[in-house]
């Protein structure tokens, strides 16, 4: 058996395998040279179907005509999976061909069939807190499915595998205390707090952060994207070329990209004595070559590096911090312990001096300090590679995950003692996720009463950002099983799927048929309505 | 205020001061420095968190202290930039006198070397004639001996010899004698004698013995003497032909 932890990043992917057969550890690469991370694109070619491309080769054509070019397709998995946009494939479509592209690839180079491989694709943690990204994890399933991994896929949250790697690769398992993981990538900004248990297991107790949009963003993608646009006024470049969205502002744009991750020691430099002069030594940190035609080097200060991550990132990062230091007061969890906390900087985007700078100063550290809390150990790296290596320890079921749950969900029935609807949790806060394997049914009983009243249900649902109801009345008739005959009676019920996806479970109490369905896609198709604590009494 | 880091980084550097890491220790206690100016943050703490903070600031100044003297051992002023380019500029002459002296000491010790090598050259050519004569002394020894012994033989050989020599004197004496006699035997033999054979010679000197037999017992002995000769030489002639 073999097994892979594949980092399906925004800009870059990285996929890490464990042959067990062969006891060989490697990284998925296209060729010798090539690095151990790839870039997250595929290019179709327009009129040669069976000419398809993925990784640095789908980069070159980008641009070019005779391709139909597909990048940052990561930030569209949710409810917009299946929108195509006008173009002539959907993300979904997209990643499903760039991953079984990927799956092909380890059957041919590396001899290792999909049928003998458990896959855990690490996924933003974040995804799970927003509208439009709750589906993701269905629709990834649902697509490994149909690429005939089921069953033998996982999903585990990227901050998640990054402690993972930390505790068994740097810590060689024999750190106990919390980490804060601050995954910083090209699309999403995910904070999560863990904790490595005496046993050995991690237990996973909360997270948070930003996912940003494609459009706007607070991650990588944006911040590149507000460089450029920094370089292109300053260069006063033809603004028919160089407005965004215009082949010269994606083509300075790649450039720029490529030459900060070439840069990164050089830019720490110049960004650590921009901040320590005041911002008064501001130092060419390095230049953009352009290719012809435009054959022209643009120079790239340390002020517009700090003042574009001023403008797209720092409030953000600032806001994800500080709700996860609260996090950690309210669990009593000391964050100035030497001993027993770790804050873990990962994704490429946090090898930018600001980030640190940032997430140092915001817990009471300084760079050059020796500080504990920011483990040396995690170098660039070590950051690149955690995510990918982190999977794949849990896809091996080397280090075992106690996810803590964070959500709470359930439903309101009219009490006729109070004269009233009262809210019936069925997942608690708090509670292993694991101990909700099973479906936990109320034992409110449900009677479809066509003639008296429309059948309805209202769902509640809050992951820390407040209580949302759902109400459901027609659709929750139609997964009713045998909604057709009057006088049915019925309970309901919530589990957490192997994927810790929330599933609502309505049973037919006379025959037992169960109908189940994800809480996620049911959400995504029904109005959900904001309410407040006091409007309600449980 | 994390009173924690604080405390850790006090003990890096005392850690530092004590291995006499002075610049590492002096750049850390810095940053410590700067970094509690810029967040004195000490407003919503309570009286013993103060306590402690002002614990904190006092120890760090006093390993603060420790730094600084430490590094004041090494320190000169340095605001003077001419004093400074004067200094800079000796200690570039230095440099460019050690580099002629480092130079003069690679030739005196490339000549060394050399002399060293001949020496080490000659010693062992010395060791090796000393050998050679202890091997010719051992030789000597040994020869001497040798010769004596071999002296010896050759003198016990000698008289054996001259013994063997006398016994053959006496005995060619005793042939000479008997030559003669056969000599004047073969001269009076008789003419008809001379043309004849041994064997015949043996007959006849036969016959003639018998005929002296009967003149004296003397004769007689001398004859068969004489035959016996002449058989003898028959025998060694026949044994060197057939040889």
């Amino acid at each position: 058996m073999a097994y892979a932890g594949l980092d399906l990043g925004t800009t870059y992917s990285a996929c890490y395998v464990y042959d067990d057969a062969a006891k060989k550890k490697f990284f998925l690469k296209f060729d010798n040279h090539a690095l151990d991370f790839f870039p997250t694109q595929i290019a179709y070619h327009k009129d040669k179907e069976n000419v398809v491309y993925i990784g640095a080769a789908a980069r070159r054509y980008r641009y070019s005509k005779k391709y139909d070019a597909y990048h940052t397709f990561k930030l569209s998995l949710g409810t917009d999976a299946q929108d195509a946009k006008g173009r002539s494939r959907t993300p979904l479509q997209v990643t499903h061909d760039f991953v079984d592209m990927l799956l092909n690839k380890l059957e041919e180079v590396y001899n290792i069939h999909r049928q003998n491989l458990v896959l855990v694709q690490s996924v933003p943690d974040i995804w799970k807190n927003e509208e439009k990204n709750r589906v993701a994890i269905d629709n990834l399933s649902d697509m490994y499915a149909d690429l005939g991994m089921q069953g033998r896929i996982g999903f585990e949250s990227e901050p998640v595998a990054a402690a993972v790697y930390y505790f068994n690769e740097i810590c060689n398992r024999e750190y106990r205390g919390h980490i804060v993981v601050v995954d910083y990538g090209g699309g999403t900004l995910d904070l999560t707090l863990c904790r490595a248990e005496e046993n050995g297991v991690i237990s996973v107790l909360g997270s948070c952060g930003n996912g940003g949009d494609d459009s706007k963003g607070c991650a990588g993608s944006a911040f590149d994207r507000a460089v450029t646009q920094r370089l292109a006024e300053k260069y006063e470049l033809d603004e028919t070329l160089y407005a965004p969205g215009m082949p010269g502002f994606n083509s300075l744009q790649e450039n720029f990209e490529s030459s900060k991750i070439a840069s990164t020691e050089n830019t720490r430099a110049g960004l650590k004595e921009y901040y320590e002069s005041g911002g008064l030594i501001d130092s060419v940190v390095f230049t953009i070559p352009m290719p012809p035609p435009v054959c022209d080097e643009y120079e790239v200060s340390a002020s517009d590096i700090a003042n574009a991550f001023e403008e797209v990132n720092r409030q953000a990062l600032v806001g994800a911090v500080e709700e996860m230091k609260k996090k950690c007061a309210e669990l009593g969890v000391d964050t100035n312990g030497m001993e027993d906390f770790r804050v873990l900087m990962v994704g490429g985007f946090s090898n930018l001096h600001c980030v640190e700078h940032c997430v140092r100063e915001l817990f009471g550290s300084t760079e050059g300090i020796d500080d504990p809390r920011f483990d040396d150990r995690m170098n660039r790296e070590a950051r690149s590679v955690a995510v990918a290596q982190g999977a794949c320890l849990v896809a091996a079921g080397i280090t075992p995950v106690n996810y803590i749950n964070q959500l709470e969900a359930g439903f309101y029935a009219f009490s006729p003692q109070k004269n009233k609807s009262i809210a019936v949790p069925l997942l608690e806060k708090g509670k292993p996720v694991n101990d909700y394997a099973n479906p936990n049914f109320a034992h409110y009983l449900f009677r479809l009463a066509f003639d008296t009243a429309p059948a309805s249900l209202e769902l509640f649902f809050d992951d820390g950002r407040g209580r949302v109801k759902v109400h459901m009345d027609e659709h929750f008739r139609s997964l009713c099983p045998d909604c057709g005959e009057e006088g049915g009676v019925y309970q309901i019920g919530f589990s957490i799927d192997r994927h810790r996806i929330p599933q609502l479970h309505i049973r037919e109490t006379g025959s037992g048929q169960v109908n189940v369905v994800s809480l996620y896609k049911t959400m995504a198709k029904l109005p959900a309505v904001m309410i407040q604590a006091e409007d309600e009494e449980k | 205020m994390n009173i924690q880091l604080i405390q850790h980084n006090l003990k890096m550097i005392d850690e530092y001061v004590q291995t006499g890491r002075g610049v590492e220790a002096g750049r850390l206690a810095l940053l410590l420095a700067k970094m509690m100016l810029e967040k004195p943050d000490g407003g919503q703490m309570d009286a013993a968190a103060k306590r402690g903070l002002y614990g904190a600031y006092g120890g760090a100044a006093v390993s603060l202290k420790e730094c600084f003297d430490m590094l004041l051992q090494d320190y000169s002023p340095t605001d003077d930039m001419e004093q400074l380019k004067e200094k800079i500029a000796r200690i570039n002459d230095r440099i460019s006198q050690c580099i002629v002296d480092i130079e003069e000491i690679e030739q005196n010790n490339s000549e060394l070397f050399a002399a060293e090598a001949e020496l080490r050259k000659k010693q062992d050519e010395l060791k090796e004639k000393r050998d050679k004569l202890q091997e010719l002394k051992d030789l000597k020894e040994k020869g001497l001996s040798d010769l004596k012994k071999e002296i010896d033989e050759l003198d016990e050989t000698l008289n054996t010899l001259n013994e063997e020599c006398s016994k053959a004197l006496n005995e060619k004496e005793k042939w000479a004698e008997a030559f003669t006699i056969n000599r004047q035997l073969i001269a009076e033999l008789p003419e008809s004698v001379a043309d004849k054979t041994a064997d015949e010679l043996i007959a006849a000197a036969k016959e003639y013995a018998a005929r002296v037999q009967q003149t004296g017992s003397e004769g007689e002995e001398w004859l068969i003497k004489v035959i016996d000769a002449v058989e003898g030489i028959r025998e060694r002639m026949k044994n060197s032909a057939q040889a």
